[in-house]
């Protein structure tokens, strides 16, 4: 649906609403692999609703400068439950930009992996 | 909700935390809640008594002679837009700096596109405008409309320098002063300035949704809104006096009440005190920055040429990435991206990347600039 989809870790993922963890230097409980982009912040605040409401993990975060220019806030999921949440975003009339595959290790410096909760994968490199 | 650790380094966007009092004020408002100015009655009057006060005491705090020179907005956007629109006709001449906010930006330029002829001076990449170009632009101009300082550089524009070129030149001034309207010592009554936009959220310390214009006596703008003023109703037209002519409908008055007691905290604290505050914390934040290496600093070099905003990158790292990092690791709060201003981002060299933006405030403490130091120190050494 998207060329820039890559192919991604089909393992399941455990859900925690509370996904902030400020100064546990741990990261993110779940790998935040996928990103939403929006045209306008009212469709991410409104995403971040209706996805909660189903008990789906995200989290809004700076929009990452390299998927949009607008540099408003995105919403990072879990990339396995692209489906799930396509279809729950199209369902609620929430209106996207793009919806990828965006593992952000890939642009963080390698020091900082671990603080932002980019787990390596089994066998050694990156998520 | 902040965590107890958490540390706010976004004060360019909006002040907090903000005082005690300013809650305090909002609660009473609406606990006795009229509709000022429109009815004779106890509730109405108590409201009306609420609006005045908080004319009264921004026009104290900006130096304003005559109070009702002073409308209330929904924000400063509201006032620019407000000033701009109702000033500028077809066939006019605007001069603005290539350092501006969007706000100004997008309403010139659509302007711009209806007849109306729009000059931008160019700034040095620390932000401080071109004053040969800006004489030289000024030329034939109605209107200069120029930030007081940057939201994304900090830059402290010479604003008196520039009101006497565009006084000079037979140009009306608007300032924008988003940035600076309660954290810089502004005296309209003697500073040559015409129109004066600010915000109640930034520097005066209310509560958002609050803003106002100035306007010099002799000067007559469009309004934007035409509607109920609670006076001349017997009239089917605006009103021309001030400053009921800009202000139509019911105003915020809660909002109003919490600026009222923001202002009040920036009388009794001292505006030039706060200055003092703020410049006492950039001026140790730049210095730590410079042992770092890595960081990349926009702006002025010295502190008191600026605002309590510092911008940087730091190892050609991602800022929403960084910003990010920031958060995480060390619940640092600050705001990544082009802050709404391509314009300044083009200027200093970010366009289209940005920057991260720390911005602190009146409340904020040394101790929380030390620990923003020790997190960008951490990250710029995990980054090599």
């Amino acid at each position: 649906m998207n060329s820039q989809l890559t192919t991604h870790n089909p393992q399941p993922t455990t859900h925690n609403p509370q996904l902030t963890t400020h100064n546990s230097k741990g990261g993110f409980p779940l790998e935040l692999d996928g990103v939403v982009t929006f045209f306008a912040s009212h469709h991410a605040m409104r995403a971040e609703y209706v996805l909660r409401a189903k008990a789906i993990s995200v989290r809004l975060v700076p929009g990452p400068r390299e998927l949009s220019p607008s540099c408003g806030v995105a919403l990072r999921f879990s990339y396995p439950q692209i489906d799930a949440i396509t279809e729950i975003l199209i369902e609620a009339k929430v209106q996207v930009e793009k919806i990828c595959y965006f593992p952000e290790a890939k642009a963080a410096p390698a020091g900082w992996r671990q603080l932002l909760g980019f787990k390596p994968k089994e066998g050694g490199g990156l998520s | 909700m902040m965590g107890e650790t958490d540390i706010y380094m976004d004060n360019a966007a909006t002040s907090w935390p903000k005082p005690p009092e300013v809650m305090t004020a909002m609660t009473e408002a609406m606990a006795e809640a009229g509709n000022p100015g429109r009815s004779g009655h106890r509730l109405s009057l108590a409201s009306a008594r609420r609006v005045l006060a908080a004319r009264e005491a921004v026009a104290t705090l900006l130096g304003i002679d005559d109070s009702s020179r002073l409308a209330f907005t929904l924000n400063a956007t509201h006032a620019l837009s407000l000033a701009i629109a109702g000033l500028l006709q077809p066939g006019d001449k605007v001069v603005t700096t290539a350092v501006e906010h969007n706000s100004v930006m997008r309403t010139l330029r659509h302007l711009a596109g209806r007849g109306i002829e729009l000059i931008v001076v160019p700034c040095s990449p620390a932000g401080i405008v071109d004053l040969d170009a800006m004489r030289e632009s000024l030329k034939g101009a109605r209107l200069l409309v120029a930030s007081h300082a940057s939201n994304v550089l900090g830059t402290i524009q010479p604003i008196e320098l520039l009101g006497n070129l565009a006084k000079a030149a037979g140009a009306l001034f608007l300032v924008d002063a988003a940035q600076t309207a309660g954290a810089i010592p502004i005296d309209l009554s003697r500073m040559p300035i015409d129109l004066l936009a600010f915000t109640g959220h930034k520097g005066i310390l209310g509560p958002q949704g609050t803003g106002g214009l100035y306007v010099r006596e002799g000067i007559n703008l469009e309004p934007l809104v035409r509607g109920g003023t609670g006076s001349a109703s017997e009239r089917e037209e605006q009103p021309e006096f001030a400053p009921d002519r800009y202000e139509s409908g019911t105003p915020n008055v809660p909002g109003l009440a919490g600026l009222a007691a923001g202002a009040a905290y920036l009388l009794k604290r001292g505006v030039a005190s706060v200055q003092a505050h703020e410049q006492a914390l950039t001026a140790h934040f730049l210095g730590g920055l410079r042992e770092i290496s890595g960081i990349t600093l926009y702006g002025p070099a010295n502190a008191c040429d600026r605002t309590g905003v510092i911008s940087l990158n730091l190892n050609g790292a991602a800022p929403s990435i960084l910003g990010l990092a920031l958060e995480e690791g060390f619940g640092i709060l600050t705001r990544v991206g082009l802050h709404c201003a391509p314009a300044a981002h083009r200027t200093m060299g970010t366009y289209p990347d940005g920057c991260v933006r720390f911005s602190v405030g009146p409340m904020t403490t040394i101790d929380e600039v030390k620990a923003a130091l020790a997190a960008l120190d951490e990250l710029a050494r995990s980054s090599r």
